[in-house]
């Protein structure tokens, strides 16, 4: 897999939250710094937008993280976590990510999904082959589904180097390493 | 000349009968007339076997192959024909099940309806297909809060071509089979079209979408009863978590909205009322399975 990433690119940059903050509390019981993986996703192209797709609870505890993202210059689109009379709970992003990258994609040469959702892989195709964009894709490598790997361009596994896309979790971390 | 004199029972005889060899025979080996018979009958069956035997050898081993198969076959179809026979017999006697009917299939609504009405609009014309539609609206009588589902016999793109809608074949080429033409009653007693259409490529539909927007307001507006070539833009909007398109007029009145309700099912309808209303009746669908 060979991909060309020039500075005169523009990139846009679409991250399943849910998805990546899912994957390194799971991994490595550690929050994600969404920042660095923005920074080392784009290298030095030119970032046209960075959307970070969002699940709000009636708690609101999220709405410091919000104001980290935005800081990094990273938007927030949130969504209510609808919870249905049985007990259901049901909030994703699919349909709303996948809707922002095609609206875009015309105006961009790169897209950089965030995640490790198989979903995607329709979308990656569609960027792929409708629209001639270079799709690639950022996640850990442990919890990324194989075919949206297959199908990206290019991928970032994050797990090569989690320390340097995780906070907090250094004391953990450095006990995980050494056993 | 001696002449040596020869016992004249050794004498060959200078014409030899049937009899005379008999004679001879009876006299040489002391047999009777019936032992010669016996084995002269002897005689007769060994030489019929060994002609059969000759004739049994002459038979090449693929004229047998083939006589077995021919009567492998005929067997077959004896055999065939007697289960056929046997099987028309039973068919026709008493002991014979009822065949069951054959229920027709009945697709249901892709928005759970409370009431569904046909609609005949094959051979009609753009204009009035929709006046067609918007006749037999006005027909019904339905409560507030309900859904209607207009039958029309079409498939979904055979509708959007024969109303006249210049849908990108993008579309037209995602769709599935599953559409609804549909009516929700308002609180206000006014009845709101809406379009639901299924596809099985989200993605490409979007971008059809998006494509259309050129020309969708005025293309729409003889289906949904809205004013031709309407002004207005597209604006996005978030309602009951979903990604819509709302298509303002420019004092801001909403003409129309489109929407992935989820990813096989795309809602074009003319109110927000309307739009959660099909939401909400998704939800429940799926919540109940």
């Amino acid at each position: 897999m060979s991909v060309i990433k020039h500075k005169e690119q523009r990139v846009g940059i679409y991250i399943d939250t849910q998805n990546i903050y899912h994957s390194g509390k799971n991994l490595y019981h550690s929050k994600v710094n969404f920042g660095q993986i923005v920074k080392d996703a784009l290298g030095d192209r030119s970032l046209i937008r960075a959307v970070a797709y969002v699940i709000t609870t009636e708690a609101g505890d999220e709405k410091a993280f919000f104001d980290a993202l935005t800081k990094m210059g990273i938007e927030t689109k949130t969504k209510d976590l609808q919870i249905f009379g049985s007990g259901a709970k049901k909030a994703d992003w699919d349909v709303g990510l996948a809707i922002d990258a095609v609206k875009l994609a015309p105006k961009l040469d790169a897209i950089i999904l965030v995640t490790g959702d198989g979903d995607f892989v329709p979308l990656v195709e569609y960027l792929q082959m409708n629209q001639g964009c270079q799709v690639e894709v950022v996640s850990f490598g442990k919890s990324t589904s194989a075919k949206l790997i297959e199908a990206a361009d290019d991928f970032i596994d994050l797990d090569t180097n989690p320390q340097k896309y995780l906070i907090g979790s250094q004391a953990a971390f450095r006990a995980k390493s050494r056993k | 000349m001696n002449e040596e004199k020869l016992d004249p029972k050794f004498v060959q005889k200078p014409i030899r009968t049937y009899e005379s060899d008999l004679a001879e025979m009876m006299a040489k080996k002391q047999a009777s007339a019936a032992s010669i018979a016996i084995a002269e009958n002897k005689k007769k069956v060994e030489a019929q076997k060994s002609e059969l035997d000759a004739a049994g050898a002459q038979t090449t081993p693929g004229k047998l192959i083939a006589q077995r198969i021919l009567l492998g076959l005929m067997s077959l179809i004896l055999l065939g024909g007697g289960a056929v026979g046997g099987y028309i017999l039973y068919k026709k006697s008493a002991f014979a099940k009822p065949t069951p009917q054959q229920m027709p299939i009945v697709i249901p609504s892709l928005i759970p309806s409370d009431k569904q009405v046909p609609v005949a609009v094959a051979d009609l014309s753009s204009t009035q297909l929709t006046s067609q539609i918007h006749a037999a609206l006005a027909k019904e009588t339905l409560p507030s809060r309900h859904i209607l589902e207009l039958k029309t016999g079409l498939s979904a793109s055979a509708f959007i071509e024969k109303s006249g809608m210049s849908m990108p074949d993008i579309i037209l080429r995602s769709l599935t089979d599953r559409w609804m033409l549909g009516a929700y009653s308002e609180d206000t007693g006014e009845k709101t079209i809406f379009l639901a259409l299924s596809t099985d490529f989200f993605q490409n539909v979007f971008a059809g979408m998006l494509a259309w927007e050129d020309t969708m307001a005025n293309d729409l507006s003889l289906l949904f009863g809205f004013e031709e070539r309407p002004q207005g833009e597209f604006i996005d909007r978030v309602l009951r978590n979903r990604d819509v398109r709302e298509f303002r007029t420019q004092n801001g009145q909403l003409l129309f909205l489109y929407s992935f309700i989820n990813k096989e099912t795309l809602l074009i309808t003319t109110t927000e009322s309307a739009f959660i209303a099909a939401i909400d009746r998704i939800e429940k669908q799926t919540v109940v399975r």
